[in-house]
């Protein structure tokens, strides 16, 4: 499937790019140009071809030439542009999802395995605020108070450790707390099983029936989510990138919009169609580590065809 | 603990958070705050004195000859142009020891004899008509560049500059607009200076890491070794001056105060009161210094019949409706002013008399719709055109408001840059109706024949910008632009006209600030108000 959805994302966003207005020519020769000028660069640049000429040239340099193209207003490659920004919005994300394993995970355990107690209405009111808090508020609040008022982080940009400690939080906040109400419900369903109540009545430990019977079978929607939340991660988190000054994919994928800079914009879309598909197979190979019924099913599969070919 | 205490508890830690990141607390200063990145990273020893500054945008590449406002900062560190605009709006000469009119339009620039660039590549008159055809060839410049007939070297370091329909203030413009390289830097660079940059400059860029910094590092090989020559574009008191790319501007004005940074390029002014109490008086930390940018707050009308402003009654209705003075008191904190006709203070042929704010379209509420009764305005929508810079969304939503109040419907029209553009030259007439937007210029008037957009219709098929087709207009400007008609009197007959028809309205001027933390004792900026790092007086750390 990873083939027809790449070549219909780059169809779609090279149609989009094509009917939306503004003039990429325009745009590079700002307002001094003469008329004249602005029709010679359009025509160079082949912005004067038909829809069908201009698009499968796009989709030769994309799939045959395999080249996301140079960048208008910077003329630089679009995939060095990308890979250079790329390690910053992966460790944003990766990070961001580390959060949501360390911390999101235990929250809605305690929360599922208290229910209606004081550490289940403890940890809905931290997801509620959790949720309800916009990110860039909360970032720039940070910046206020451990920047301005504190001056124990620095503000903006990129080099180390201490950089990345209030873009991650304010980044993952809303992450984690969704993150921890999925598992919440995820986990009251699966203790409610009646696998869990034959383990409980054969006298199997309440720590081993919640670590190794119930927390497998919680994760599976759980890692679906927090997947998808990273593959779009990984097209960068504009807010945070803007507020502290992250030179990310996020940001870079903007500045090309709002110039109109259409390689920018179709290379990396594209480029993050692909990866967004690498993400969302390296999770389907996940459920076979963790769900031994998708493993079997797998198995299964594969013998019957040995079955069929004998 | 019930449900209720919690809650309680858990809103009070987050007002208590909140309330401790908006305290004023300065208990901190810059060195608190000490950053590992190498963008900020100012340590310094025996006098090597370095100086951090922001910029909110990238510049995307280091062509002399790029586009895009906010990359001139970067351009000033590395190129050199012939002359330059000083503080004072004057002209200072960088490469040339002098210039004369040799007959009408004709002129000759004379070069120092011992130019070179950063690399060591002499700098001759050759280099200077390759520099001019490579910025015609970008065509980022052709409003500047359109007068030039010829370019000849008469030898090594003598330029003939031949123009044709010169224009007053051509010659100024073209001097101090664009950037010189040597040809041989050019070629040697390998990508047409796009990462590869070389200049003339006392600096030369050591690293740089894109959309997060660039650093500049003094050479000691400044080919201008007569300090009392030295422009004060190119002084180079500070050994190492870093851009950091911070995208926001309340980040930038954190920064500064924290001193993670020294100086940020865009204050706005909601901002100032950071640094300076109401009178513009610095706190202690920090410079201030008013800057003569001569950026104005103005509407452009579209004149086409397909516009409901192609009515000139309809024009001065929506001027009447404005309250001026409001917009520029709340849009810019006190810091700005209504302005009494389409011209800036600040401008080179400036003159008090120009302005007249009793009288230019003053704020009538009745007049204005006498006029909106003259123009059979019969509700249909006026569609307003916002430029994506400065503050214009803000009085856009203003002017909006009022005209709401006078009865006339109206449309916000905001996009980002390229649909911006693309609306704007739209030949129909259809699209806008006015445009909101901010405009600036080095001289004025250069700066008013370029706001016009070149009413000589040589730009566009669909006349000019505004589709005007006004053979008065055209007459009175042509008078006010010529080199040997220009006068204080023919522009303010221009304007006269520009007024009695409405084709244009200026709306305010602010005063705009600069501001440098406690490590530069002596602020420098140009005359667009941009900061002279090399020029800056700055202590070492």
């Amino acid at each position: 499937m990873i083939i027809p959805v790449i070549l219909g994302v780059a169809v779609l966003i090279f149609t989009i790019m094509y009917f939306t207005p503004g003039d990429a020519a325009r745009v590079m020769l700002a307002d001094n140009a003469t008329q004249a000028q602005v029709e010679a660069l359009r025509e160079d640049m082949g912005l004067n071809d038909s829809y069908i000429v201009q698009l499968l040239r796009f989709l030769k340099q994309m799939f045959i030439d395999f080249d996301l193209g140079t960048s208008y207003i910077n003329q630089t490659s679009v995939m060095s542009d990308i890979l250079m920004r790329l390690p910053r919005t992966a460790i944003l994300a990766g990070m961001c999802m580390l959060m949501q394993i360390i911390v999101a995970f235990p929250l809605g355990i305690t929360a599922a395995v208290h229910q209606n107690k004081w550490q289940d209405q403890l940890c809905t009111i931290i997801v509620m605020i959790g949720q309800a808090i916009p990110n860039f508020w909360l970032a720039l609040m940070m910046i206020l108070l451990f920047s301005n008022t504190l001056g124990w982080l620095p503000s903006f940009g990129v080099g180390s450790w201490r950089h990345w400690i209030m873009p991650i939080i304010a980044a993952s906040i809303g992450g984690v707390s969704t993150i921890t109400r999925q598992t919440r419900s995820q986990m009251l369903e699966v203790i409610r099983s009646d696998y869990v109540v034959t383990a409980r009545a054969k006298g199997v430990s309440e720590r081993s029936i919640r670590y190794r019977h119930a927390l497998p079978n919680t994760l599976i929607p759980v890692i679906t989510g927090m997947g998808t939340a990273f593959g779009t991660a990984l097209g960068g988190s504009v807010v945070i990138e803007t507020a502290f000054s992250i030179p990310g994919v996020g940001k870079y994928m903007v500045d090309g919009i709002a110039n109109r800079d259409l390689p920018v914009i179709r290379g990396g879309v594209v480029f993050l169609a692909i990866l967004f598909c690498l993400v969302i197979l390296i999770i389907d190979v996940l459920y076979a580590f963790i769900d031994p019924r998708v493993k079997a099913q797998y198995e299964g599969q594969q013998k019957r065809r040995v079955k069929t070919s004998a | 603990m019930n449900r209720k205490k919690i809650l309680t508890l858990i809103l009070a830690l987050t007002m208590l958070f909140a309330l401790a990141a908006c305290s004023d607390d300065d208990s901190s200063d810059g060195e608190d705050s000490e950053s590992d990145s190498p963008a900020t990273d100012s340590t310094s020893s025996d006098g090597y004195t370095t100086l951090t500054l922001a910029n909110r945008t990238d510049p995307g590449n280091y062509s002399p000859y790029g586009s895009g406002g906010e990359r001139v900062v970067y351009e000033n560190m590395l190129y050199e142009r012939l002359a330059s605009y000083t503080y004072e709006g004057e002209i200072e000469l960088v490469l040339l020891t002098d210039y004369e009119r040799v007959e009408d339009g004709v002129y000759h620039l004379y070069l120092y004899d011992y130019i070179h660039d950063t690399e060591g590549n002499p700098f001759t008159a050759s280099d200077v008509i390759f520099s001019f055809e490579k910025a015609d060839a970008s065509g980022s410049y052709a409003d500047i560049l359109a007068p030039i007939a010829s370019l000849e070297a008469i030898d090594d370091y003598t330029v003939e500059l031949t123009m044709e329909n010169e224009r007053a203030g051509s010659l100024d413009a073209i001097m101090c607009s664009i950037n010189m390289v040597t040809e041989a830097a050019w070629i040697d660079s390998g990508d047409d200076m796009v990462k590869n940059a070389v200049g003339t400059s006392p600096y030369a860029m050591v690293d740089f890491v894109e959309d997060n910094y660039v650093t500049y590092q003094k050479t000691n090989n400044y080919w201008q070794t007569d300090e009392s020559l030295v422009a004060t574009r190119s002084m180079a008191n500070v050994d190492e001056v870093t851009w950091v790319i911070i995208y926001d501007t309340s980040a930038s004005a954190i920064a500064v105060e924290t001193g993670e940074i020294d100086h940020s390029h865009t204050t706005s002014s909601e901002n100032y009161g950071l640094y300076m109490d109401e009178d513009g008086n610095a706190y202690d930390g920090y410079q201030a210094k008013i800057s003569n940018s001569n950026m104005m707050y103005g509407m452009t009308f579209n004149a086409s019949e397909n516009s409901v402003c192609a009515d000139v009654n309809m024009r001065m209705a929506i001027c009447y409706a404005i309250d001026t003075e409001a917009i520029a008191t709340n849009v810019f904190k006190g810091y700005g002013r209504a302005v009494g006709n389409y011209v800036h203070p600040a401008y080179a042929d400036y003159v008090p008399e120009m302005e007249d704010l009793d009288n230019y379209f003053r704020y009538d509420v009745d007049k204005a719709k006498e006029h909106l009764e003259l123009a059979g305005y019969d509700g249909e929508t006026v569609k307003i055109l916002v430029a994506p810079t400065g503050s214009t969304p803000a009085v856009a939503t203003l002017i909006q408001a009022y005209l709401d109040a006078v009865g006339i419907n109206c449309e916000l029209m905001e996009y980002e840059s390229a649909t911006y553009y693309s609306y704007l030259y739209e030949e129909t007439g259809e699209v806008w109706d006015f445009v909101v937007n901010a405009v600036q210029g080095a001289s004025g008037v250069e700066y008013l024949w370029s706001i016009l957009y070149a009413n000589d219709n040589s730009l566009y098929d669909f006349g000019s910008l505004q589709h005007i087709f006004d053979d008065e207009l055209q007459t009175l400007y042509e008078e006010m632009i010529g080199v040997n008609t220009n006068s204080t009197e023919t522009v303010m007959n221009f304007l006269d006209y520009l007024n009695e028809q409405c084709y244009q309205y200026g709306i305010l001027c602010f005063d705009k600030y600069s501001f440098a933390g406690s490590k530069v004792t002596d602020l420098q900026l140009n005359g667009l108000g941009h900061i002279i790092p090399g020029a800056c007086t700055v202590l070492p750390d």
